[in-house]
This record gives structure tokens, sequence and C-alpha cells, in this order.
């Protein structure tokens, strides 16, 4: 490069100027350097709030949060002739939480005199539709009626609203009901603005005043005692901020109200705000907004709260905790007062009425329902769901799942389970708490679950045994071996069965001898004694006859899905079942033949009301009516005169029952199933660490399953007699034909062309006629 | 009013009883159950006591189960019917399932079952509630049967 001479003339001046530039272009820098400053930030503050914006919006337009899907129970219907003891209905209203009053003025109230309930049912939603309060009375005709006796309503038939028993809520813990503000009462939308932002219609989200305010307090008390917060500002520090205390957090705060603001109407953010705040706690579930938090402590909808209700939620907002109305009654009653003098001082209420609620009690119910009453229903109800929903979306799409469950029903099956154990480890000398027992009660005909008891602690979460234990069955297995014999068309009831010893040689060489329980062989005996004795070696020896596979086959039929492996010893029970697979084998029995899988689910709503699905009846012919009306005979014979017959020490004569007991090798296991005309109850007792135990079907799952049937209005088996069947006399020892004057004879069913022919010889008694026989004449 | 609905049917138990108590001697066969299934006949000082028959409900006896003008169930088929009316199979269907919560042998209930399923083209489960609605018939009622059956064996006219 060329080295350059300056000319001196020309460097001062230049030197001059370029001082003057020098200064120039340096402030100019500066300005300029301050204005891409300037601009960056403001580009970087307005980008910046641009993306809170753009936060504000993305949640506040969609979906602001996610939703618990609710479990409601079966609604009980109420009608003249409802199978609805007056215990029954005391355990369902006590479950709703119906406050008993000498006489019924408002919804959630009922009185009791006599034989004669007056209720007043709360007024509920059912998916989309609202289902008004209604006044409606009923009598019984005594103590112990087991079924209504006259109703009065607006309608034959009224449901109570169902009660909720669980939900399956977000993994963050929050639950809410949502509402939309024109649910909620016009005065608890005021009373909220009274007390927590007076000037919430004029502001734009930040109010100088209330700040200045606040800050005038502060400083007079000396620390932090009021808020200078907005509705708005709350709403967005609870939606999209943490509680931490900066800076930053601030001017989010700030920036994100205003957006909020700016771009929604006042109604939105107080209907926002209105299921968002945060209104108590019960363990992991966080309660969230003025719906369910009318739920949670009044058991009400929001739309039927009271004044002095709507004063004590709205005090909850300043801290749910503090002023908890079961921890702290006396604090919270004193809020609840300062929240109705607000709504006196800002003309919301009158003097008259200001008076009237501060001498109101606080109402709230006395423990916030549990949403884990009923943990094995519940496990049930999750089971059934999974199958069609995933478990992401019914802990966020606020699903609506009413079930099968009859609240009654199940507090009945609790008790009855847990006493019972308890009397038998008592009676037996067994350890205290060693046994357990599961118990599911289904309706016959609709296969709806109406009960499920997975532990002796109901409450208990753990492992649910009415689904989850597999336990060898023992005799609930012979059923479906003599209706296999019987469908065959070569056996009836009458046929004789041998009941001596077995020896069967199986493949692998050994030798299986089967024996009964009592150790006793009892030669030839008919084939319906065999089943109600339960006897081992005839049902062995007529498994090996009939087939393996072709039992196999009818126990498939009957309803149980899972692989059973052919071997001789499944005649005798050795197949691992649960107690709900047990029952929707039995239910097929009970329901005459007609398989329908059980359901504990009967419909499933979306958010908006929208029905998404519903669980329908279905049927499957599996065992023929004549077939089933036989085997339906035979277990009724084994509850009145076979190994179930102690459930008539307790039972009425007049209730016609059927069932079969079930005991497994060593004891291990104690199993009954049963079933009236319109309940069927499956009741498995044993031991977790599979232990031998001093009880059998008969003496230990029995008495849990008459505990309990002594108490539920249940229909007698009345079943219409098959065209094809005829009844026969036959010598009860033989099985040959008899008459009616023989002693001995007894009345069985068979499908005409089986009965016997050859006839036993007949030693004629003489007949004396019984008082009732006189007295149906008499009325005849 | 269901026990008393159920009492109502054919053949549904009170019938036999009177057979068991002039049950004659050399006629070996009976169209009628017994009272108490295997109760068995004795020579005995103190015969056994099978239960007492259940009583037919007499008006102003306050024993007897409640009285009302229409059944309750017959609601349900009203509403059933009404749905059908309008071809509104699904809203049938669950009356008619309603029904049979209430009086899980009412025939017709199946009947509007079977119907609606075979209109939504589900014929095998309305052959299936046809075929269940024939178990629960009694005498007189040839149209109904005659309509179940139609749907219970759609492929045999007879």
């Amino acid at each position: 490069m060329a080295a350059r001479k300056p000319s001196k003339t020309r460097k001062k001046p230049a030197s001059r100027n370029s001082a003057k530039k020098t200064t120039v272009s340096w402030r100019g820098r500066i300005w300029r350097g301050l204005f891409y400053v300037g601009l960056a930030a403001v580009l970087l503050f307005a980008g910046y709030w641009g993306w809170m914006d753009h936060k504000v919006r993305d949640r506040f337009a969609g979906a602001k949060w996610e939703l618990a899907a609710r479990i409601y129970a079966r609604p009980l219907e109420l009608y003249a002739g409802a199978p609805v003891s007056a215990q029954m209905l005391r355990l369902e209203l006590k479950g709703l939480n119906y406050q008993p009053v000498e006489k019924v003025v408002r919804p959630g109230q009922f009185s009791w005199q006599g034989n004669r309930v007056e209720v007043y049912r709360r007024a509920h939603k059912l998916g989309a539709e609202m289902i008004p309060a209604l006044p409606l009375a009923l009598t019984f005709t005594s103590r112990d009626a087991q079924q209504i006796d006259s109703f009065t309503a607006d309608d034959a038939i009224v449901a109570l609203e169902p009660k909720e028993i669980g939900s399956i809520y977000p993994a963050t813990g929050e639950d809410r009901v949502l509402t939309r503000l024109q649910e909620i009462p016009p005065l608890l939308g005021e009373t909220l603005l009274a007390v927590e932002d007076r000037s919430f219609m004029d502001h734009h989200g930040i109010s100088l005043r209330a700040i200045s305010r606040a800050f005038m307090a502060n400083l007079k008390a000396g620390a932090v005692v009021q808020g200078g917060s907005t509705l708005t500002q709350q709403l967005v520090k609870n939606m999209y901020l943490t509680n931490e205390r900066s800076l930053i957090r601030k001017l989010n705060e700030a920036l994100m109200t205003l957006s909020l603001e700016w771009h929604y109407s006042k109604s939105d953010i107080l209907e926002a705000y209105l299921n968002e705040v945060f209104l108590g706690q019960s363990g992991n579930r966080a309660i969230h907004g003025f719906a369910l938090a009318s739920q949670f402590y009044f058991n009400k909808n929001v739309s039927a709260l009271n004044t002095e209700e709507i004063a004590l939620l709205v005090g909850l907002v300043k801290g749910a905790s503090f002023y908890s109305p079961w921890r702290q009654p006396q604090r919270s009653k004193a809020r609840r007062d300062t929240v109705l003098a607000v709504m006196r001082d800002s003309g919301l209420i009158t003097d008259v009425e200001l008076t009237h609620a501060l001498a109101q009690p606080l109402t709230v119910v006395k423990s916030p329902a549990s949403q884990h009453a009923y943990p094995a229903f519940v496990g049930l109800v999750k089971q059934q769901l999974l199958r069609d929903y995933p478990l992401e979306l019914l802990q966020s799409d606020g699903l609506t799942i009413y079930t099968t469950l009859a609240p009654s029903v199940q507090t009945m099956a609790e008790e009855s389970l847990s006493q019972t154990l308890g009397q038998l480890e008592t009676q037996y000398k067994i350890p205290a708490s060693q046994l357990q027992g599961a118990v599911v009660v289904t309706a016959v005909g609709s296969g709806e679950v109406r009960a499920v008891v997975g532990d002796r602690n109901p409450r208990y979460h753990g492992f649910n045994r009415a689904l989850d234990t597999q336990r060898a069955i023992g005799s609930l297995i012979k059923p479906a071996l003599y209706l296999t014999a019987l469908e065959s068309g070569n056996f009836t009831l009458a046929t004789p069965l041998d009941d001596g010893p077995v020896e069967h040689e199986l493949r692998n060489g050994d030798v299986w001898t089967p024996t009964n329980f009592s150790g006793i062989d009892h030669g030839l005996v008919p084939l319906y004694t065999a089943l109600a004795n339960s006897y081992n070696q005839a049902a062995a020896r007529l498994g090996l006859e009939i087939g393996i596979d072709e039992v196999v086959d009818t126990v498939h039929r009957l309803g149980v899905e899972q692989a059973i492996a052919e071997v001789p010893a499944v005649v005798l029970g050795a197949v691992d079942l649960s107690p709900l697979v047990v029952s929707d084998y039995f239910h097929t029995l009970a329901n005459e033949g007609i398989y329908s899988p059980l359901r504990a689910i009967r419909e499933v709503y979306a958010a908006d009301g929208a029905r998404l699905r519903r669980y329908p009846l279905n049927a499957r012919e599996a065992i023929s009516s004549n077939a089933s009306y036989l085997i339906d005979f035979a277990m009724q014979i084994t509850a009145r005169q076979g190994t179930a017959r102690k459930l008539y020490t307790q039972l009425p004569e007049s209730l016609s029952v059927a069932g079969k007991t079930g005991t497994t090798n060593d004891q291990r296991d104690s199993w009954f199933a049963g079933y009236t005309g319109s309940d069927l109850g499956v009741v498995w007792v044993g031991s977790d660490d599979n232990a031998p135990l001093p009880l059998t079907g008969a003496t230990g799952a029995l008495p849990v399953w008459r505990a309990l049937f002594k108490q539920l209005p249940s229909e007698s088996i009345n079943r219409v007699q098959p065209p094809e069947v005829t009844f026969v006399w036959v010598d009860a020892a033989s099985g040959m034909l008899s008459g009616s004057e023989c002693q001995g004879a007894l009345l069985l069913p068979f499908v005409k062309g089986t009965q016997p022919h050859q006839r036993a010889n007949c030693e004629r008694m003489k007949r004396r006629e019984s008082w009732w026989r006189r007295l149906w004449d008499e009325n005849n | 009013m269901r026990i008393s609905l159920i009492r109502s049917l054919p053949g549904a138990g009170l019938i036999p009883l009177v057979t068991l108590i002039t049950g004659c001697a050399g006629s070996a066969i009976t169209q009628t159950p017994p009272s108490v299934p295997g109760e068995v006949q004795v020579v005995d000082s103190q015969p056994m006591e099978p239960s007492p028959p259940p009583r037919v409900p007499q008006t102003g006896d306050p024993a007897s189960a409640p009285s009302t003008a229409v059944p309750i169930e017959q609601q349900f088929i009203i509403a059933a019917n009404q749905a059908q009316a309008q071809q509104d199979w699904s809203t049938a269907i669950e009356q008619a399932e309603r029904g049979l919560r209430v009086n899980r042998r009412q025939p017709e209930l199946y009947l509007i079952l079977a119907q609606s399923y075979w209109q939504l083209g589900e014929s095998a489960q309305a052959s299936q509630f046809a075929r269940q609605g024939l178990r629960y018939l009694g005498p007189g009622s040839e149209v109904l049967q005659l309509n179940l059956r139609k749907l219970a064996y759609p492929n045999n006219a007879n």
C-alpha cells in the first residue's frame, strides 16, 4: 500500500473537522445505539408480550382444564311395588346425605313417620337433562316390608338422584365440575365480586385503586394483610403461573392479565374464575370451582345454594384450608358471617335476611363424600371402561359414567362379609383377621352387577379378590356337570348314579381315586341326590362317562371364557376362577339358560352432556329351557335338603332359592353361589396364603350369603314351566315311578317322555291335612 | 307390582299347590310342580310342613301387594311403542330394557327388543330376544306368540 503524504494546511482543518465529526459520530453512535437497543428492547418486549399473549389465548380458548371422569351409582327407582325395603331406603337416603326432618320443606330432606316416608328429591343433572326437584311420599305396610306399598308423586315412577361413587381425576389431582356462568346463582357471582374485586366491571385487569388501597392497609398493619390483585390477576396466577414471588412473575402476571382482559369479555373471565378457584382439599384431590365445592361441602347442586352457603363458599376463596368448616368451624363461621355482612353492605341481602342467615349454623355435610368408598366396584367399572377408552381420556375429558351399583345392596354385602368372617373366626378358633372373602351380587336377567366386595375391609384399596383372585371352585362346577348329563337326553333327575369308589387311570399312569367329603360310599343314588349332597364319586364317574370335554364345553357355554384343561379333576372343580367369573357362570343358570354378559356400566356421557355410549342388554340362549328348568329344580333341592339346607335356618321358607356349595381340597376355599328369582350372590371365603381352614362351603361362604339375603328384598324363584316338562311322582330312594300317597315319593320334573316307567313298591301313607292346606282350601 | 304380576303368569307356582293338596294316588303324572322342591311324602305323626303358599292379594288386605291401576312396566311398553312408531329403535330398546328391570318376564318387552334389533339389522340378537320372550308366554297370547316366533325363527315360517 502506497504511503500518503498529508499536507499541513489540510491536516489542521481536517483535524478540527475530524474532532467535530468524531464527536458527532460518537454521540450519533450512542443515540443510534440507544435507539437500536431501545428498539430491540421494545421488539423483545413486544415479542415477549406476544408470546405471553399467545400462551394466554392458547389455553383460554381451548380446553382450559383436564376434567375428571365421574362415576355414579344407579338411581334408585321408587314406585308402588318396588322391591325396596325400609332398611334399603334408609341406607340410600343416608348415602345421598338426605337430612331427616319433622316436616319436609326443601330438597334434600326426608321425614319418616311410622310407615310413611316423605322425600323431597333434589334437582340434578342426568347427562344433558336437568331433572327438577320433586316431593314424593310412600308407605310401607310394616317395618319389615320388602316392597313399597303405595307411592304418591307427579310420576308413577320416580328415581332419586344417583350417588357419586368415585372419579378418575387427572394425574395433577385437580378436580372440578365445569359450570356455565348461567348455571351459577346471580347472588354467588355478586357476592364474589363484592368480596374479592368490587371494581371488576370497571378495570382493565389491573386496579391501581385496589393496589394503593392494599398498600395503605399493609403499611398501616406493618405486614401484608391485603392483596391488591384483581379477580383477573388471581385467575392468571392460578391458571398460568406458580406461587413464586419474583419480579419476572409479577411482570408476566401483569402482561397476561392485560392480554386476558383485551381478548375476553368480563363474563368469560368470571366464568373461568368460578371454575378455577381452589376451594378445598381431600387427600390428593384438590377441589376447584364452586360447582364441585358445592357438592363437596353441601352435597347439592350449585344452583340450589342458599345465602349462608354462598357466603361460606365465597369466604373460602381467601384460604380454603385456613377456613375449613370441618377443621376450623369457628373460624369458618366467622369468615362466613363477615361475607354475609359484606353482602348486606353491598345491598345484596336485606337486614332481615342477614339476621336470619347469621342465625344459621354451618350446614356442611358431616364429612365429604369419599371418592374411594367402593374400590372393588369402581375397579370393575375401570376394567370395563378401559376396554373402550384410554386412561388419558378418562382422566381429562370430563366423562360422566352411570353404573349399576346399588349402594344399599353394597352396604349390606360389605357388612354381611365383615361381620360373618369375624363370627366364623371366633366360632372356629381361626386367628383374627386370617379369613378373607369376596362377594358379587348381580341382578338376575339384566346381568347388572349390584355390589362387589373385594376385601373384608371394603374401603381397602388393595388386592380385589372379587375380580383378581383365581381360586379352585370345587363343587360349584357340578351344576355344569349334571346339566351336561341332562342335556344329553340319557339322564333324568331320577337316573340312579353309582356313588361307589372310583379308580381311573390317567394318561401318565397315575390312578385318580376321588372320594366323598364324608368318606362314605352311598351306592346307587338318584342324580338329583348326588347333586344336592355333592357326592364326588358319583360326579367323577358321571363326568368320565359323559366326557370331560363335554363338561368343559358346557362351562364355556355358561359364560366362562378362560381356557380350562380337560382333565378328569375338572368335574370336581379343579378350575381356578374369580368370584366375578363364577357370577357370569351362575347368572346363566339363574337366568334360565340365557347368557347375558355381566355389566357394571349403563351409560357414558361426554362433558357437554352428549351420550357417547350405552351398554345394552345382550342375550344368547346357552342352554335349553327344559334342561335349565331341571337343573334349577335340582339346585332348589340342594338349598332345601342338600348341602345348602342351612340357608333355611334364617331365611323364610316362602323364599325359593337355588344354590350350590363348593369346598376345595383341604378346605382351602369355601364357596357358595345361590340365587333367588331376582338376585344372584356369589361368595368366596378363604385365606390369602391358601392355608387349609376348618370351613366348608356350607359353613364358611353360605353364612355370608345367608346374612346378606336375609336383608335383601328379593323375589322368590318362580319359573315358568316349559310346555315339554311334566311333573311325576317318583320314589325318592330308587327314582322309580311312584304316587302322591306313597311314602317316600316326591315330585320331580321330567322332559316329557323321559319319566321312569318302572313302578316302585308303594307303601300308602295316611294323609293329614295341614293347617295351611285347610287355609288354602278355605280361601279358594 | 312385580310379585303379583309374576304370580299371574301361567304355570307360575300357585296351581301346583292345589295338586299337592289333592294329590291322587295311582296317577303318576301331574303337570304341576310342587311347592317345595324335593319335599318327600312321609308318614309321620308330625308331617313335614311345606311352606305356606303365597296368598292371592285381597283388596284391603294389609299384607297384600300394593295395587296400581296399570303395572309399572306398562309405562315402558307404551313409551317403547311410541318410540317404535317414530322408528326410534334405540329409544325403544332402552325403554324395553328399563321395563325388564321391573319385570324381567314380560314377553311384550322381549318382542319390542326383538323387533327393534331386527329393524337395526341385528337379526341374531333379535332372534335371541324373541326366543327368550317365548319362554315367558302364557296361554291366550297367540298373537304375541306368533310375532315372537316369526322373529325367533325367521327362516321357519311355521
